[in-house]
């Protein structure tokens, strides 16, 4: 998939990972690669992004495998962030989509 | 590459931000790394993963407003930059975002290096320039407000002191009639036997009961309007009391609502919500509430305490307003044999 594609819409699936339940960082990159292949190494700056920007908050959550885990928590402004992206992809696609199909028709 | 030189690498190229932030995300790439060797995959498979490492440390550093480039000038230094240039360092990465991330992917940052230290070190003094202006404006504006505050303040003052005295310098000669008439039939009553004692006891007596008479007319309509002019300043001052009081509850019922919803605030800003702005500002409108309170009840015209502070506090210049304000109060007033003896005297 085109980097540029996969960097538009990773904050939507970071943030929709986050709203259904709150994850650590390890746990969020592998829900993320089930969507998109993207460099392990990016998830966890946009995390720090959207953490410095308020859309997530932290705490850290004793665990049986070893130390502590840091795990994200989205917050309101989270929420209406993701909301508005979910908005602006939605139209987006669609408009591509309805051009790409209004093009094909015109081929043919 | 194992996982502490990768974590030493990273460390380094970091080496602009704060400790605490460099630790915080450095913990985050070691955790990721013990947990892929936990499930069996090595630490070098797991350093690989994460790509080439000065492109992760351009997306870190992107996601604290970084510049790539400014961090490397900048490695070595534990400061965060002090200046204008650490703070465009900053922001302004985000502004030219688009090509600077297009570059930093292609490994091609080291073009813009010149142009940029040049931006910076104009931009850092453009900066320190405006800030210092900025200061010495605020500055400025501080003093004139003072002086202009100080100026309407001192006005108020003197006018309404002005006001005072001749207010009750009028009232005093309204009053000087009543007395000098007081004071000239009295006297009439006082000599005229004298005078004219060998006349006749009848005569004498007339003249009393006429003196007496006219005596007793002018006192009365002094203390007539002595009456209605304490009546109307009883009136104006609980008037006015009222008023203050009334004003006073209704803005310490609105304080203490707002100091409600401050520790609500206060509360959500705790938890992490984005409510500095909204705090700020309703800090601000709760002190307002407050000190309007304050001077609801402070604004309060005062009993005999005030007035006595007034009385022994004066000097020559104010006593006749005092007098007369205390005379109107009842401190002063004498009783009708005090006068008499007064007028004898």
């Amino acid at each position: 998939m085109n980097a540029q594609f996969k960097k538009g819409v990773l904050e939507l699936i970071v943030l929709e990972s986050v709203r259904v339940r709150d994850m650590y960082g390890y746990e969020l990159v592998e829900e993320v690669s089930k969507v998109v292949d993207v460099n392990e190494g990016t998830i966890y700056p946009l995390l720090k992004r959207m953490t410095n920007e308020h859309y997530f908050e932290t705490y850290l959550r004793e665990s049986t495998e070893g130390p502590p885990r840091k795990y994200y928590h989205i917050t309101a402004a989270g929420i209406l962030y993701r909301d508005n992206l979910e908005k602006e992809w939605n139209e987006f696609s669609g408009k591509v989509n309805s051009f790409l199909e209004e093009q094909k028709r015109g081929a043919l | 590459m194992n996982k502490a030189e990768f974590i030493a690498e990273l460390k380094d190229r970091l080496a602009v931000l704060t400790d605490e932030e460099r630790q915080d995300i450095l913990d985050e790439y070691e955790q990721h790394i013990d947990i892929k060797v936990m499930r069996g995959m090595s630490e070098d498979a797991a350093i690989t993963d994460f790509g080439r490492i000065e492109e992760l440390a351009a997306d870190i550093l992107e996601a604290y407003h970084v510049r790539a480039d400014y961090a490397v000038a900048e490695k070595g230094k534990k400061n965060r930059g002090a200046g204008f240039g650490g703070r465009f360092g900053r922001r302004g990465f985000s502004e030219s975002e688009g090509a600077n991330a297009e570059t930093a992917d292609d490994g091609t940052c080291e073009a813009e290096e010149g142009f940029a230290y040049g931006a910076t070190g104009w931009l850092d003094r453009a900066y320190e320039s405006t800030w210092n202006g900025l200061k010495n404006i605020c500055h400025g504006t501080w003093n004139l407000c003072r002086k202009i505050g100080r100026g309407i303040c001192c006005g108020v003052d003197k006018t309404g002191k002005l006001l005072g005295t001749a207010a009750c310098s009028l009232i005093a000669l309204c009053r000087k009639p009543f007395h000098k008439e007081n004071v000239s039939a009295a006297e009439e009553y006082e000599t005229e036997p004298v005078r004219q004692e060998s006349n006749g006891r009848r005569r004498e007596r007339k003249n009393a009961m006429k003196a007496e008479a006219h005596f007793s007319l002018g006192r009365a309509i002094a203390g007539f309007f002595r009456a209605c002019a304490d009546a109307a300043l009883w009136c104006l001052r609980w008037m006015w009391n009222l008023f203050c009081i009334g004003t006073g509850l209704l803005f310490g019922f609105g304080s203490c609502m707002v100091v409600f919803f401050m520790g609500v605030l206060v509360v959500l800003l705790v938890l992490g919500y984005p409510l500095a702005g909204v705090t700020i500002g309703w800090l601000g409108l709760t002190m307002c509430m407050v000190s309007v309170t304050i001077w609801c009840f402070s604004m309060m015209i005062g009993g005999r305490k005030r007035r006595a502070a007034q009385v022994s506090g004066t000097d020559g210049s104010s006593a006749t307003a005092v007098i007369c304000e205390a005379e109107n109060a009842g401190i002063l007033e004498r009783t009708e044999e005090e006068e008499e003896e007064m007028i004898h005297a």
